[in-house]
């Protein structure tokens, strides 16, 4: 079922490329198989469902994400004309005479998923916990069947996992393989990214990575996520309960220095963590700091009232510097908005909101020989785009191309 | 012994529904054992082997997610774990926990309902018996209803992917109101261009017909069609509802009927076009705009953002100034909803042009002075203290689009889903274009207001899932079709009481001319409803042997075959 691992099938005519396995690539996958049309889903990481499977919750049903996103993935796996590669990146991109070649380094993985009983013998083994049960930035591990993962910054290579392993399913110097494959077009769906410090797109004014107690949207989804089964209380880095938690929106975006567009999300996705807490803890005092609310898709504008109305304060007002204040918290400098005078506040949690990067389109991408490929974008990488957005956007895709492959074939017949 | 394992699904089945109050609406003789995580393969084996190794059980009920979820995955793990046990799922948390956190029952309700889907999947295991095959044929083609961006989108794809295609419109011509609008955010692209890029070569194109009655018979979709005087009922596999909205008018806001000045948003826009193709000029465009965003929305009566007003004013905000550079616009707006790449920037340009963006906490904070024509626009001053005045020669409001009544009914027919403003409700996020009844997909501004981009692209997904749904409906007829069987009734012991039409959910029972019990067989989903409620015992589910994963094996040898 999941031979994800084999280097793809070379035979296959007419095929699809499509880079990134979230959810607008899962989808354009579907929606081309579903069309006659084979595709080959090429994904960096170790699984299927992209930013998706590391959120909790998604607005505006506030439901799981990790669920609808992992059955999208299993019809994947499933599906006799998607080829699924994981650990897999495309280098380079080029067109012949003949059609588009794909240049692809797949990493092996150090256990081999389709080999691993997770029968736990490594981690028996392993004197320094490096073996885990799950990918611990994945939300819910959704690999299938489950295989063990290394911590290669606990491991000290010693080894004692490769002998342990019943099926010699671990091979630590893991290798990578390149190989070429012709596809018929390519469909971009790499998504979004988190802007982090190092990056020229971050903003360094609000303190991100410079005091624990001060997250990014994606790393408070990680804390503060209640499907990993440890739901745990707010409480600040020096262990005291935290009782004001700020969310800071726009951080870095729209700002010609930084991202200079809104990514159309976090506004959303915010008020959804804001709204999960109140839930869980009435008596928090929460913030939300933001320059337009915006909320325009389906029940987003109900939702957003009635966070409101659950006590969450929406202050107008675009903080201008978030830094640790010592043992009293971090502080929050800002504008009020009755009448525009500077004012400081300390919160004990701030989220910082904002830095959604489209992820870059590898360097071969853009068409070195100046002959125009034909190829698509979906999903945030193309426009920022929520879950619905993504799914959309992939099967219109999917549309768009198996359209131009059938001209093109009514042509040469 | 009859055995129900409650997986509580990480405490989320959990919150919803109490590990007592579930026993408690259980029969006597089912022992309720509550787990954790069954899908989880090693985990499943320790709890299954603490919590039920010592009972002789033939009958197990996992009660965790749906079979889509990871509801399969713990009916394989449990399977497993117990090889000699008839293991069995019923769908709790789709089926009934999530569902009620929406709908807001009450605890008992909810723990009541739950206990129904158990019982029914202890039906479905001892009804088991051997059964006849389904068979579904699909040929008569897609109907799309509306023929909008969103409708042409569809029914362009559609033909262009060789399926049979029928597009329905009450007006004379295709374009829907994109025909009002001359150019379109956010590339400023003419509309004229965008629908000519949406060809209908190949499409039954059926202009000035109005849909007057969609229902469900069988497995196929009866559309009554009336052109003219003439009327007519035709079938179709699939629908595609991209019956489109209409703007709220601003009526009768700032006292419009006393002041002359006081225009829509489409009416300049209407007026922008007629300047710009040379039928107007450029000085009958007024020399001062006030825009106001959210007449008539995000209110108590609307409280919806309409997600379009916003970019039509920073779009004619743009015209305006293109075509008479000394004009001023102002734009008040509570916030501007302009998201993403296209419009921020879109958004930037305008200020940069010059218009002004002022923002107001309330409409009713907004004053419009002026006796017989609109003369200012008075506003609270920043500070609190005093006010500030904008000369205004004209006010532009900005309303929302909210659905025409009569498609709402039309969708209500088919027992299609639509929330409290009439908008129609797909399963968000993951599947939004999909309504709740199965084949009938949702597009374009009848589920939201969208603008055209949106609209078309949202036309080409439903394509694709409609195209999705016939392929995977008549697929399975030859290879997998007694995998599916379904329900039947015993006509020796039916009493023709008609519980059974009353209660399947899927409407496969139904009254045969003769008043003898039927079922459809094309639309049994052997939820086993009726085996539960038949008094008689004469309404039988059909054990379906094989796996899930037998059947997608099953499954991908015919398409394999159908592809070489």
């Amino acid at each position: 079922m999941l031979c994800h691992h084999t280097v793809p099938d070379s035979r296959v005519p007419g095929r699809v490329l499509i880079v990134g396995g979230g959810v607008a690539g899962m989808h354009a996958a579907l929606n081309l198989a579903a069309l006659e049309v084979p595709t080959l889903l090429v994904e960096k990481n170790a699984h299927l469902g992209g930013m998706v499977m590391r959120l909790d919750k998604v607005y505006p049903t506030d439901h799981c994400a990790f669920c609808p996103a992992w059955s999208t993935a299993r019809q994947c796996y499933d599906s006799p004309l998607v080829q699924v590669l994981l650990h897999t990146e495309v280098v380079g991109l080029s067109t012949d005479g003949e059609g588009i070649r794909a240049e692809l380094k797949m990493h092996r993985p150090a256990v081999d998923p389709t080999l691993c009983l997770f029968c736990g013998a490594c981690r028996n083994s392993c004197s320094r916990e490096a073996l885990l049960e799950r990918d611990p930035a994945m939300t819910w591990d959704p690999s299938l069947p489950p295989a063990m993962c290394i911590d290669q910054e606990r491991c000290d290579r010693c080894r004692q996992c490769v002998s342990a392993c019943p099926v010699g399913a671990i091979t630590l110097d893991a290798g990578e393989e390149c190989v070429s494959v012709a596809v018929e077009d390519v469909i971009y769906a790499t998504g979004f990214e988190e802007v982090l410090p190092g990056d020229p797109r971050h903003a360094p004014e609000f303190g991100i990575g410079s005091h624990p107690d001060i997250f990014t949207a994606m790393e408070f989804e990680a804390w503060n996520n209640e499907s990993r089964g440890e739901c745990v209380l707010c409480t600040r880095s020096d262990g005291r309960p935290a009782k004001r938690i700020a969310f800071i929106q726009c951080a870095g975006a729209r700002d010609r220095r930084h991202l200079p567009y809104c990514a159309a999300v976090c506004c959303m996705h915010a008020m959804k963590q804001a709204r999960w807490l109140k839930r869980r803890q009435p008596e928090l005092d929460i913030s939300l700091f933001y320059t337009d609310l915006r909320a325009p898709g389906v029940g987003q504008e109900m939702y957003m009232m009635a966070g409101a109305a659950e006590g969450v304060r929406l202050l107008r007002s675009r903080p201008g510097l978030v830094m640790a204040a010592g043992s009293t918290g971090v502080g929050v400098r800002y504008e009020t908005p009755e009448n525009g005078r500077p004012v400081g506040e300390k919160f004990d949690l701030v989220v910082v909101n904002g830095g959604l990067g489209q992820c870059p389109l590898p360097n071969a991408f853009s068409d070195k020989n100046g002959r125009a490929t034909t190829h698509y974008k979906c999903g945030f990488c193309d426009e920022p785009a929520d879950v619905a957005g993504s799914v959309i956007q992939g099967a219109a895709t999917a549309v768009a191309v198996a359209h131009r492959l059938r001209a093109t074939a009514g042509g040469a017949a | 012994m009859k055995i129900c394992l409650y997986c509580t699904c990480m405490g989320q089945n959990a919150r919803m529904l109490a590990e007592d109050s579930l026993r408690a609406a259980l029969d006597s003789d089912i022992r309720l054992v509550v787990v954790d995580r069954l899908c989880d393969a090693a985990r499943c084996r320790e709890v299954l082997t603490e919590a039920v190794a010592h009972a002789t059980s033939s009958q197990v009920v996992v009660a965790a997610c749906s079979r889509d979820a990871r509801g399969g995955e713990a009916l394989n793990c449990v399977q497993k774990a117990l090889p000699a046990v008839r293991v069995e799922l019923a769908d709790i948390r789709e089926g009934c926990a999530w569902h009620a956190s929406v709908s807001g029952e009450e605890e008992d309700e909810r723990a009541a309902q739950a206990a129904a889907l158990v019982r029914m999947a202890f039906v479905r295991l001892e009804c088991a018996e051997v059964a006849p095959k389904a068979v579904v044929p699909c040929s008569l083609g897609v109907l799309v209803v509306g023929a909008g961006p969103a409708g042409m989108a569809a029914a362009s794809a559609l033909a262009g992917l060789g399926v049979p295609v029928t597009l329905a419109e009450r007006r004379p011509r295709p374009g829907g109101m994109a025909m009002l609008l001359g150019k379109l955010f956010p590339h400023m692209a003419q509309s004229s261009d965008v629908l000519r890029a949406l060809p209908l070569e190949g499409v039954n194109l059926r202009m000035g017909c109005d849909v007057v009655s969609l229902r469900r018979e069988d497995a196929a979709y009866v559309a009554g069609l009336r052109e003219g005087d003439d009327c007519c009922e035709e079938r179709f596999d699939a629908l595609i509802l991209a019956v489109g909205a209409q703007p709220v008018l601003p009526g009768v806001a700032f006292g419009a009927k006393e002041r002359k000045g006081i225009i829509s948003q489409m009416e300049l826009d209407t007026l922008l076009t007629a300047v710009e193709t040379g039928r107007k000029e450029a000085a009958q465009l007024a020399s001062d705009y006030v825009f106001v965003q959210c007449v008539h929305a995000r209110s108590t009566d609307k409280p919806y953002c309409s997600a379009v007003c916003c970019p039509t004013a920073v779009k004619n905000a743009l015209r305006v100034k293109n075509l008479r550079p000394d004009a001023e616009v102002v734009v008040l707006n509570r916030q501007m909803v302009m998201p993403g790449i296209a419009l921020e920037n879109l958004y930037r340009d305008a200020m940069l042009t010059g218009v002004r963006f002022v923002h107001v906490d309330s409409l009713n904070d907004i004053r419009v002075e002026g006796k017989e024509r609109v003369e200012a626009v008075v506003l609270p001053a920043l500070d609190g203290e005093g006010e500030r005045r904008i000369t205004a020669e004209a006010l532009v409001c900005s309303t929302p689009l909210q659905p025409v009544p009569s498609s709402v009914e039309l969708v209500r027919q088919l027992g299609v889903c639509t929330d409290a403003q009439g908008f129609m409700r797909g399963h968000e996020p993951a599947h939004p274009l999909e309504s709740n009844v199965e084949g009938v997909f949702i597009c374009g501004s009848a589920r939201w207001p969208v603008y055209v981009d949106q609209a078309v692209a949202q036309g080409k997904a439903a394509a694709a899932l409609a195209v999705r749904f016939i392929r995977e409906r008549r697929m399975p007829m030859d290879e997998i079709a007694d995998l599916r069987s379904p329900a039947h009734i015993s006509q020796e012991l039916c009493s023709a009481c008609g519980r059974c039409v009353e209660a399947c959910p899927h409407a496969a029972c139904f009254f045969a001319d003769e008043g003898e019990v039927l079922i459809a067989e094309e639309l049994c989903r052997r939820c086993g409803v009726c085996t539960a409620i038949c008094p008689c015992g004469a309404a039988r589910l059909p054990m379906a042997s094989p796996s899930p994963r037998e059947i997608l094996a099953a499954v991908r040898h015919s398409r394999q075959r159908s592809l070489s």
